[in-house]
């Protein structure tokens, strides 16, 4: 069927292409078709299309041209959103994360804070210890630079190392948990004051002075009573 | 800025340079093909709104698949195979929308959206009712028929457009050209009476 019918369509075709006049046509139905596409044809040039013009081009380019900056507007816009679903999303993660990492932030503090004590009260106990040596260490002085002198360059020197060692731990005394014995480390560091501004050979009175005044206001005592809380703390 | 050598280039040539952007290129293809792309439209829709709308959507339509073009196609069979589906995509949506009327309904009476007055000027009575015939022809039927009666498609183009071999498009063509012929006979436009 399909044959025979481009079979035809050859024919007519061929009749068409060499100009052929219906009434040459030996077929009556081919005859008819080929005065029909004639008809057509003519019909086809008689009709008057009106072209579309430079109008349709400018509104052709004028779509596509403004389709192009819409498109990275709508991008941004979208990506814009997607960042933000995202940042929403992701606030409640976030801040478990934040909290979690604030814990561990916490914790590190404490365990710092803990070193940190850990660090002062050694310093503080060895501090006292330098400290109750050193103020043993005055009552009867080893060494005489001449009669009536003592050498006390080495507790001179103690007494320096001492202060610098209190410095470590000078913030930590500032704490709440150490307001009851700030008192007694105040008083042993005017006693550690004097010690390092004495002469490297001082006078035998002014140290004999200065250990009376220790004996008086019970520093030792003070100052071993300190240690022991220290250490149990 | 369009080169004085760029209206001389092949449309394949221009359309590589509109899949990397060049609009340029893309306007000389535009204007090159418009007209042939509108008359096919209003052939196969009869109406002249219709036609300039489907045939921008057309051209748009290209630019957007710009990138899914390749060089070794022939760009006019791209582009008509685009603009048939789009045009059928049309006619399909305008009967749902029951814009056709019936042959019958067509050349009966007067045209009743005679308030188109472009359509009005652009249109003989014949044309509308040839218009009205090639409509109750199938899609495929009209298409063919238009592009090689009309726009003077060769058997091979149209085969290309329709992805089909050369007699399909033959016998496709001569069973449209009876049912036409047929028709337009019955209602009197067209006399079939040959004299010998």
């Amino acid at each position: 069927m399909s044959e025979h019918l481009e079979k035809q369509y050859d024919q007519l075709e061929a009749m068409r292409a060499a100009g052929l006049k219906p009434e040459q046509c030996d077929d009556p139905e081919l005859a008819k078709d080929l005065q029909f596409l004639y008809w057509m044809a003519q019909l086809a040039t008689e009709r008057q299309i009106r072209e579309p013009g430079p109008l349709f081009t400018k509104n052709v380019m004028g779509k596509v041209k403004r389709k192009g900056p819409v498109w990275p507007w709508l991008s941004a816009v979208a990506a814009a959103l997607l960042v933000a679903f995202f940042l929403f999303r992701s606030e409640p993660q976030q801040a478990e994360r934040t909290e979690e990492l604030a814990s561990r932030i916490q914790i590190d503090q404490k365990t710092l804070k803990r070193a940190i004590e850990a660090d002062s009260r050694s310093e503080m106990l060895a501090y006292l210890a330098g400290t109750e040596q050193l103020l043993l260490a005055l009552r009867e002085p080893e060494l005489a630079c001449s009669a009536d002198k003592v050498d006390l360059a080495i507790e001179k020197e103690m007494a320096k190392e001492l202060l610098l060692q209190q410095k470590i731990f000078a913030s930590e005394m500032q704490t709440a948990e150490y307001s009851h014995i700030r008192g007694v480390f105040r008083q042993l560091e005017m006693i550690l004051v004097d010690l390092n501004t004495l002469d490297g050979c001082s006078d035998m009175l002014e140290i004999q002075s200065l250990s009376e005044h220790i004996q008086q206001k019970n520093i030792l005592t003070k100052l071993r009573l300190m240690a022991q809380e220290i250490q149990v703390s | 800025m369009v080169r004085a050598s760029d209206s001389d280039r092949s449309d394949e040539a221009l359309m590589a340079d509109v899949a990397v952007g060049q609009l340029d290129a893309f306007e000389i293809l535009v204007t090159r093909h418009q007209n042939r792309v509108y008359r096919m439209a209003l052939q196969m829709l009869a109406n002249e709104e219709d036609a300039w709308d489907v045939s921008q959507e057309i051209f748009i339509k290209i630019y957007h698949a710009r990138e899914s073009y390749t060089e070794e196609a022939k760009f006019t069979t791209w582009l008509y195979r685009i603009a048939n589906n789009a045009v059928i995509d049309r006619i399909r949506q305008l009967k749902r929308q029951s814009r056709f009327q019936s042959l019958e309904d067509s050349v009966s009476e007067p045209m009743s959206d005679t308030a188109d007055a472009l359509r009005e000027l652009a249109v003989t009575e014949m044309g509308e009712r040839m218009s009205a015939a090639l409509m109750d022809l199938s899609e495929r039927q009209r298409g063919m028929v238009i592009m090689k009666y009309y726009e003077g498609f060769s058997v091979k183009e149209i085969a290309d457009v329709f992805e089909c071999a050369d007699g399909t498009v033959k016998a496709t063509l001569f069973q449209a050209i009876r049912n036409l012929r047929d028709r337009l006979g019955e209602l009197g436009v067209f006399n079939a009476e040959v004299v010998s």
